[in-house]
């Protein structure tokens, strides 16, 4: 009874000015890797939990940004909801089907609907084919929804919608700049006319200048089409600029998650506050006043998480109650911007310099 | 769509020219590239002349091969038939049966080649399938194919393939089974762990997400990208089925008389060594050259199977001294002189540091790569200069140029100066400059892990520094750099300073980097994008803890990277780079609030920001220029918002623009007016 479960699901998390049903609704996702494969003489000795218990909602044409440091997780996400990993529990209801438990014909016919972009472009498109036939293989995959005669048109088209020349389709891949390339991974990924595109890190292998060309086309292209994104990133900056709402992760769960102006303006998690004050920002002025929350130590090791919250072995505010109570994701200031925090206060971003 | 338009207008092909050889092979292009590759060529010739030979030998061969004559018993090359009614020249001599040699070499070939062909064909069948097999779907039948091929790998091949033919007997087909049976292994050895590494790549995980099934992505999609090697592969086999035939003809396990194949030549001339050393002599040519061909034209075939290496062989081969191209001429040969900016050319011997109009090509088979073009900047004491550029504009080899650890070759610096502290460091003999740069230079780089050596523990390697330089023992090494260890914050240096690298996090790693940078107290430290593969709460660490130790130290510190953000935080001055070129330097507050280079604009107004949301980003057009391609005039021209005529053939100097502070661009002006 998925389509029961999913009105039922969201609850404690569905925003109030959102009356309409969410397109994704993940619910308690784990997935756990045992650290040593399995032998004859020794059995998994330990599990890496990268994402351990994350629920989220997305809505149609919204993008959901997950942000976080090296190993929180965000990425396995992407890759369970795609099918590349198969997840250890939970469950995510995309328009009220559970993903996890479809059957293998069910996942090909899901893939018409999600698709994502790698963040490699040059290791994410297959050197030894041309760009047209990267662009149109989808149709040769799925029969049916464009003819083969009318292909190379559709191609063409695409190719302009992405910015690049409806000449290209008879280059490959290594003729291209990084940013072009993604553009190319972007054509593909539009070529089943997907509802929701999973962006794993897309900008994070271009250059700078490059940066604001994919991200202006992503937005144009929500814009245009009304798709939907789940936009992963470490970048702070890249994800506040591409999302509406954001979920801030560490050690494979959520601990804060809001509307972009509720996380960059209002975090009240002290590591979301903590992260957004050690971003630089790109102003001299008056940069030997501003305040920085530089944190102690490393990041914990999946394999062996605190107990508690995973982030008091570098909180200022832990207490002894941090170590034997994992902080649920509440909304504390019915803001309807739940934080995992027992302490969780409103301050305005150190970095941000607005107060 | 106007966005769209304006990038496709600026974001034409990346790397155009030399590709274009590459499209659309024709005949003629291939003739005329493999004309220019003599190496290639002969081989090429060998080989189809030798499949002639096989194919057409019943009419080429002057003679019968098998018609004896007993009275042309081992005659000489070029002799006559004793048969005087017959008349003809043994060529290249006759047998101890008196048949002809050339004759049964001819056929020989056809025997050599059907066989090495057939086996080849058949085990590289069996061996790809089996190795994309095991490499995709893992499991038991990797387990299986694995120890088989373990196995097989154990035994000699030849004693294996004597043993079966013992049992089965001799014969075409037995050879061709045999060979399969034994040599499949090395081609699933290879496509397997090729299958494993590709299965990885995140174009097999895309071809899945579009929902391809298991059978299209091991076939459309791993297998055209083993195409390279298994074909190189492939032909060395042939080379070595060839040669094993001919050894299990030799001693006569092999395709039975009176049939001739070389091996079988090879073994009957044994006898007559000495005597009729033309017997050995020229089989034992026909299977050498064949070998050799084969493997020759193995590495042609890697090229030209590749469309990501094919052009290169299709390109024409770079000619000194020749433009091939109104357009891609060099931008600064000799006779275009940079003016320098007042303020840097006046000092000397006052800064610490003082580069000079310094240059560096590299010297690569496709063409000479501008990657430094004339830059010239000054750092002081205590003071942090950014160099700030994207990836291809100079920055990471200008700095290796200064402190002399470019790769040379291909990299060579062609002009300008470096003074440290009053040397020129471009000047001095390099076992002075080593030990200046040594002793009072030092060097972090973006990956600590690729910095440091795996094999010695961190303590030892730091400590060498003390022990190379100063001469310190052992003992007192790692005292100094448990302090060292101390001093760069690495929680309990003295347990920690026996571990290795690998067990020490990112950001722990580059603590220790630093350790050793620091040890014997700098005058100048180069940091290398040093933060760039850290997170940004480690970064923020890392970036205190540098600034920490310039203040206690007063060193000077050049900063690379191309984070904008980061240098914001740090830098005093900060040097914009473009295609080998500062475009724009000064203090920092200035320049990020009146930027006087469009691409300085740019850059800041292109970048996300943490700190607000806009309601689009401002882009700059187009990608970062081919060092090989830097567009005339001002390298920045094509993807200027200010660009006018003279902005693409008059190279803009470094203009004056206030007392400090300088930019590359002829409407400096008006973009000062415009902020």
């Amino acid at each position: 009874m998925p389509t029961d479960s999913t009105a039922a699901a969201p609850g404690s998390l569905e925003e109030p000015e959102q009356p309409e049903q969410p397109l994704l609704v993940v619910k308690d996702l784990v997935k756990h890797y045992p650290t040593e494969r399995k032998g004859f003489l020794r059995a998994g000795r330990g599990t890496i939990k990268a994402v351990d218990g994350v629920s989220f909602n997305l809505h149609p044409g919204e993008t959901l940004g997950l942000v976080g440091e090296t190993g929180c997780g965000k990425s396995t996400i992407a890759r369970t909801l795609m099918r590349l990993e198969e997840p250890t529990g939970g469950a995510a209801y995309f328009k009220g089907r559970d993903l996890f438990t479809l059957s293998k014909a069910a996942v090909q016919a899901l893939r018409r609907e999600i698709q994502m972009v790698f963040q490699d472009p040059f290791a994410s498109l297959n050197p030894r084919m041309e760009v047209g036939q990267i662009i149109a293989e989808p149709w040769v995959v799925h029969p049916g929804i464009v003819p083969k005669e009318e292909q190379g048109e559709r191609v063409r088209a695409l190719l302009e919608r992405v910015g690049l020349l409806p000449t290209d389709a008879r280059r490959y891949p290594h003729e291209f700049s990084g940013g072009q390339r993604q553009r190319i991974g972007i054509a593909r990924a539009l070529a089943l006319q997907p509802e929701l595109i999973i962006c794993d890190e897309p900008v994070s292998a271009l250059d700078v200048s490059v940066q604001a060309q994919v991200i202006n086309l992503l937005a144009e292209l929500q814009a245009d089409l009304g798709l939907s994104y789940i936009f992963i990133a470490h970048d702070l900056a890249v994800v506040r600029q591409i999302s509406d709402r954001v979920a801030v992760m560490h050690l494979g769960r959520i601990v804060e998650v809001g509307g972009e102006e509720e996380i960059y303006v209002r975090p009240t998690h002290p590591y979301t506050q903590a992260l957004l004050s050690a971003v630089p920002v790109p102003n001299p002025v008056g940069r030997k006043e501003r305040q920085r929350i530089v944190l102690e130590g490393e990041l914990p090791s999946p394999v062996d998480p605190p107990s508690g919250c995973t982030f008091r072995t570098r909180c200022w505010k832990a207490e002894a109650v941090c170590s034997q109570d994992r902080p649920q994701l509440v909304d504390r200031f019915d803001h309807g911007h739940p934080s995992a925090c027992h302490f969780a206060e409103l301050q305005a971003a150190p970095a941000a310099g607005i107060a | 769509m106007t966005a769209s338009n304006q990038m496709t207008a600026g974001d034409g092909p990346a790397v155009p020219d030399p590709l274009e050889a590459a499209r659309g092979i024709t005949a003629r292009k291939l003739l005329r590239a493999l004309w220019r590759d003599k190496l290639m060529l002969f081989p090429l010739i060998f080989l189809a002349a030798l499949f002639v030979a096989a194919v057409g030998a019943d009419f080429l061969a002057p003679h019968d091969p098998l018609d004896q004559n007993l009275r042309s018993r081992n005659l000489p090359p070029m002799s006559m038939s004793a048969a005087e009614a017959e008349g003809f020249r043994y060529i290249l001599g006759a047998d101890p049966l008196g048949r002809d040699l050339l004759s049964r070499l001819i056929h020989g070939a056809r025997v050599s080649l059907a066989v090495g062909l057939a086996s080849v064909l058949a085990s590289g069948t069996l061996g790809v399938l089996l190795g994309l097999m095991a490499g995709y779907h893992r499991g038991w039948l990797d387990d299986l194919v694995m120890r088989g091929v373990d196995v097989l790998m154990g035994i000699p091949g030849l004693l294996l393939a004597l043993f079966i033919l013992f049992l089965v007997g001799t014969g075409f087909w037995n050879l061709v089974i045999v060979f399969a049976l034994t040599r499949w292994m090395i081609y699933a050895r290879v496509t397997r762990g090729l299958t494993l590494s590709f299965r990885e790549q995140p174009f097999v995980e895309g071809a899945q997400t579009i929902g391809c099934s298991d059978s299209r992505i091991i076939f459309h999609h791993i297998l055209p990208n083993l195409a390279s090697p298994i074909l190189v592969l492939a032909t060395l086999e042939v080379a070595i089925v060839i040669l094993a035939e001919a050894g299990l003809s030799f001693l006569g396990m092999g395709i039975q008389p009176p049939a001739p194949t070389w091996g079988r030549m090879v073994a009957e001339g044994r006898d007559y060594i000495t005597s009729a050393p033309w017997l050995i002599t020229f089989p034992g040519l026909a299977i050498l050259l064949t070998a050799l061909s084969l493997n020759l034209s193995s590495a042609w075939l890697r090229m030209v199977s590749d469309p990501v290496q094919r052009w290169r062989w299709f390109a024409s081969p770079p000619e000194p001294g020749r433009a091939t191209d109104a357009q891609i001429a060099p931008v600064y040969s000799g006779s275009i002189e940079m003016s320098e900016p007042a303020h840097t050319s006046a000092a000397n011997g006052h800064h610490l540091l003082e580069v000079n109009d310094l240059r560096v090509n590299f010297r690569t088979p496709e063409g000479m790569l501008n990657a430094v073009n004339g830059i010239s900047y000054t750092l002081d004491r205590g003071q942090t200069l950014a160099i700030l550029g994207e990836s291809g504009s100079g920055k990471t080899v200008s700095a290796e140029a200064v402190i002399g650890i470019l790769d040379s070759p291909p990299a060579f610096v062609t002009g300008g100066s470096v003074h440290f502290d009053g040397v020129d460091l471009l000047q001095v003999k390099p076992a002075r400059r080593r030990r200046l740069c040594g002793e009072r230079i030092a060097m972090i780089f973006q990956d600590p892990l690729s910095a440091l050596n795996p094999a010695y523990t961190v303590g030892s390697q730091i400590a060498a520094m003390f022990q190379e330089h100063r001469g310190t023992s052992k003992r007192e090494a790692t005292a100094k750099a448990i302090e060292l260890m101390d001093r760069v914050r690495i929680p309990s240096a003295p347990e920690r300073v026996n571990d290795y690298p690998h067990q020490f996090s990112g950001g722990m790693r580059q603590r220790v980097m630093i350790a050793s940078a620091i040890a014997l107290d700098p005058d100048l430290l180069i940091a290398d994008e040093p933060t760039t593969a850290l997170d940004v709460t480690i970064q923020a660490q890392i970036m205190e803890l540098l600034a920490e130790l310039q203040e206690e130290t007063g060193m000077g510190l050049i900063l690379i990277t191309h984070d904008l953000g980061v240098v914001a935080d740090v830098a005093d001055k900060v040097a914009v780079m473009y295609a080998g070129q500062i475009v724009e330097t000064g203090p920092i507050e200035e320049i990020y609030t009146r930027p006087a280079h469009p691409y300085t604009k740019g850059l800041l107004e292109s970048v996300p920001r943490v700190d607000e949301k806009m309601e689009s980003l401002q882009q700059i057009s187009g990608a970062p220029p081919n060092l090989r391609l830097i567009p005339s005039g001002c390298p920045f021209h094509p993807r200027c918002a200010y660009v006018i005529d003279r902005c693409s053939d008059e190279p803009p100097p470094l203009y004056e623009v206030s007392q400090e502070r300088s930019a590359a661009c002829h409407r400096f002006e008006d973009l000062l007016h415009a902020n």
